[in-house]
């Protein structure tokens, strides 16, 4: 009985651990995009469900797996680059709530295009990594495993992006000043431009590494919104290290919640968001400028 | 000499509310001029007006010859009109190598004896973060990552503003040493610190150039006070 | 024109126009927009008037629509008392969830808000499924009688009742807005927090009170909504459609006192419509959205009230501050 016990606790961490990788993948975008542009870019959810479909479509096509997410992040770049220079570019300068309201319609838009091209039916990926790693005596699937890793290679790389390249310390200078940034000669929008396309890839990578875990649907964007929001409410919009780290905490909680009471799983994380923005507004690594409105 | 900064009968508005009328003002290479002012009297409208950070409602700048009408501020200052914000404000979460770097990144001058030889101080501090400077320390900073590219122009707001005195002084020899490779545009309230700098000095009040000030008695004995 | 507009009596006036539309367009499309609209005013008011996004509404629509629900199905009979129900019980979570929500900075009360939408879902479809019966929802037709002076029951009844509520929920904001101080200082908190800190105001017991106004009336769209269809289910709280109160806001202008009505006319308008064309429509919604707020975010009453200011003060200037941003 013991022995179950721990065993049901292991293979619950190990399902946390690569809910965190999927929730880290897809909120450091928003978080670089909130922190630099002062936007909340809500279409990122629909380069998440893109990145589902592409991933499903190239392999059904090709069978390759690996294929589809290379497929799934070079389109994503371009569609990305497109709806920034056409649409997102023009309210950078406004409010959040502008931007709010504004990427809202893309995703809209874009989750209707989803459905005229896939339709409604929900679509399997299998998993391109069948065996399973023996943990402490239990089985724990591989492919699991390689998503944590994948997440925590995307930490190191956006770390090593961010402190050790130039364009990385542009981005940190604007996440403090934008305005400074540019006065010194540095061109901001194509700044933006870059840290959108990145933050639209990255969501589009955790779409596609998602794929085998779930159904992939038009509203897939729209189910995992509420647990992406508490990730980076939880962290502190603007901050990669509280993005990672609350999505090591809501990873677990979801998992270690639904192991006690299965409606826990979503109402868990929702709780202990509550809690930490009693004791702290900003989040945990909030920084002051994640006050400004 | 040709100008190298034209500023024709500039006016701006926040909104609906004007707050510039019909500037016109004219620079000379390697001359330092003032412009002194009360609060509100639109002096940093003025500078970032000329920056590109605000648009004009009409008027015009011409830089080096060139209109600059709609230009993006970055394609100012690469041009070589760098602005220096009155904040006092280094990349805080930057080394002071990293805000370096980015200004020559934007420049491709990475020339930066230049900037030691001006601010010895700063070859010390290279790996210190911005949080950690001292407001002198930002100041020169500031200034030293504006002078890669070999800017033409440097338009500094409130440069004395919250500095102890004895930095201010370091700042005077730093901008008659400065105004060697090129004019340098500052505006203030810090009338001796003004009086020290400045070969010619522009009153503005309520939006509006009121007095011009070259002879150097006059700026010496601060009398242009009269006009604020 | 406005100022008549804005009256009480301009109110009722338009209300009555539409009451007669009945004739020309089904009963059904006039009492869903009439509906719609009193949700959408609350979003409206909050999006226009404090600055606050909420993505979050159908959860406010769903506690009033299963506090009436509830009631039908458990205890009572009587459509009156249901709504009274939905109404109050929508009043208390408001006031419980507005302690924490209004305490976020505008950016942060949007994503919790979508936050607790989708947890209020989960909460019907899951945790509740054994009163809520989740999706499947609570059946009411054989539990609701007919109610004395205006039969909710019937088709006719329900669309009289709805107008009658939405004339007293348009009385009711045209003085907020128009009229009092409390509508004013919501604005101040839009245009500057601090500076109204500094002036001596408790900004979170406005802005508190602003949030219980607005969703207190999205809960009783929900109670009507639940007598109207006589069934409730989960989906009603789902997260998909929070656009469409966000969508109509925008649409009809955030924080006009029309705004609503006539973004919900529009809107309900061109679902009908549309989706006989082409079957996903949020499409369409996505590209108001985007024109809307590339437009310059006043929607159609804020524009045509732009308009009318314009053409009476030819030539003065406008004031500067409000208009300014005074679409959003």
């Amino acid at each position: 009985m013991m022995q179950m016990n721990v065993q049901l606790l292991i293979s619950a961490v190990i399902l946390g651990l690569s809910m965190s990788g999927v929730y880290f993948l897809l909120t450091v975008g928003l978080s670089l995009c909130y922190g630099l542009m002062r936007m909340i870019s809500l279409d990122q959810f629909f380069y998440y469900a893109l990145g589902a479909y592409m991933v499903y479509t190239i392999r059904t096509l090709t069978g390759s797996f690996w294929l589809g997410v290379g497929g799934a992040i070079l389109t994503t770049l371009v569609v990305a680059f497109i709806i920034e220079r056409l649409i997102n570019k023009r309210v950078y300068s406004k409010p959040v709530m502008f931007s709010m309201i504004l990427t809202f319609g893309v995703y809209l838009m874009g989750v209707g295009l989803i459905k005229y091209i896939w339709g409604l039916t929900p679509k399997p990926v299998a998993s391109p990594i069948g065996g399973s790693l023996n943990l402490f005596g239990t089985g724990v699937p591989g492919y699991r495993v390689f998503v944590i890793l994948l997440a925590v290679v995307v930490y190191f790389a956006v770390q090593f992006f961010l402190n050790k390249t130039i364009v990385g310390t542009a981005i940190r200078a604007g996440i403090d000043d934008a305005e400074k940034v540019e006065v010194l000669g540095n061109n901001i929008s194509r700044l933006f431009t870059i840290t959108f396309i990145i933050a639209a890839a990255l969501s589009a990578l955790a779409g596609a590494i998602h794929a085998p875990f779930v159904m992939v649907s038009p509203e897939m964007g729209m189910s995992i919104t509420a647990f992406a929001f508490m990730v980076v409410i939880i962290g502190g919009l603007g901050s990669i290290k509280g993005t990672m780290v609350s999505a090591l905490i809501v990873g677990q909680v979801v998992s270690l919640g639904a192991l006690i009471w299965a409606p826990l799983a979503e109402m868990a994380p929702f709780l202990v968001m509550m809690i930490i923005l009693l004791i702290k507004p900003t989040g945990l690594y909030g920084s002051k400028y994640a006050g400004r409105a | 000499m040709p100008n190298i900064v034209e500023v024709k009968n500039l006016n701006a508005a926040y909104g609906q509310s004007k707050v510039l009328f019909d500037i016109s003002l004219a620079i000379k290479p390697n001359e330092r001029v003032s412009i002194v002012g009360r609060n509100g009297a639109g002096k940093t409208t003025l500078l970032k007006c000329m920056a590109g950070l605000l648009t004009p409602t009409n008027g015009s700048v011409v830089f080096n010859g060139m209109e600059l009408g709609q230009k993006p501020p970055y394609e100012v200052a690469r041009m070589g009109l760098k602005y220096i914000d009155q904040d006092k404000h280094v990349f805080l979460d930057l080394t002071v190598r990293e805000n370096l770097q980015l200004s020559s990144y934007a420049t491709n001058d990475y020339d930066w004896d230049k900037v030691f030889a001006h601010f010895p101080k700063l070859k010390i501090l290279i790996d210190r973060k911005g949080a950690y400077l001292s407001g002198g320390e930002r100041q020169m900073l500031m200034i030293g990552r504006a002078i890669l590219g070999d800017p033409k122009v440097l338009l500094i707001d409130e440069p004395t503003e919250g500095l102890a005195p004895s930095i201010v002084d370091d700042l005077v020899t730093t901008f008659h040493e400065l105004s060697k490779d090129c004019a340098i545009l500052t505006v203030g309230q810090n009338l001796s610190f003004v009086s020290r700098v400045a070969e010619r000095i522009y009153a503005m009040k309520e939006g509006k150039l009121v007095a011009e000030v070259t002879d150097e008695a006059e700026i010496k004995a601060n009398s242009y006070s009269c006009y604020l | 024109m406005k100022r008549f507009l804005t009256s009480s009596t301009g109110i009722i006036i338009v209300f009555v126009l539409l009451f007669l539309l009945k004739g020309v367009l089904p009963a059904a499309f006039l009492t869903e927009v009439v509906i719609y609209s009193i949700y959408a005013m609350g979003c409206s008011f909050l999006i226009g008037r404090l600055g606050l996004t909420s993505f979050g509404q159908p959860a406010f629509l769903a506690f009033g629509a299963y506090g009436a629900g509830i009631y039908l199905y458990y205890f009572g009979t009587n459509s009156y008392v249901a709504i009274l129900v939905g109404v109050l019980a929508s009043l208390l979570i408001n006031m419980l969830v507005g302690t924490f929500l209004v305490r976020l900075n505008s950016s942060y009360f949007t994503l919790c808000n979508q936050a607790f939408c989708v947890v209020t879902f989960f909460l019907f479809q899951k945790a509740l499924v054994k009163w809520t019966f989740g999706d499947n929802g609570l059946l009411l037709i054989s539990r609701m009688k007919p109610t004395p002076v205006i039969d909710l029951t019937t088709t006719n009844g329900i669309y009289l009742f709805a107008f009658l509520v939405a004339i007293g929920v348009w009385l009711f904001f045209n003085y907020l807005l128009k009229k009092s101080v409390f509508g004013a200082t919501c604005l101040c908190v839009k245009d500057n927090e601090q500076k109204l800190r500094f002036l001596g105001y408790n900004t979170f017991n406005i802005k508190w009170l602003a949030f219980v106004i607005a969703n207190t009336v999205a809960g009783l769209a929900g109670a009507l909504y639940t007598v109207y269809f006589c069934m409730v289910n989960a989906n009603i709280a789902n997260v998909s459609s929070a656009s469409e109160a966000v969508a109509i806001s925008m649409l009809g202008g955030a924080g006009t006192l029309f705004g609503p009505l006539v973004g919900s006319f529009l809107f309900i308008g061109l679902k009908d419509i549309v989706s006989q064309f082409i079957s996903h429509w949020e499409v369409l919604v996505g590209f108001l959205l985007i024109v809307v707020m590339l437009a310059g975010q006043k929607g159609i009453v804020g524009s045509l009230e732009d308009f009318f200011a314009k053409q009476k003060s030819e030539g003065t200037p406008q004031t500067p501050a409000l208009t300014e941003e005074g679409g959003l």
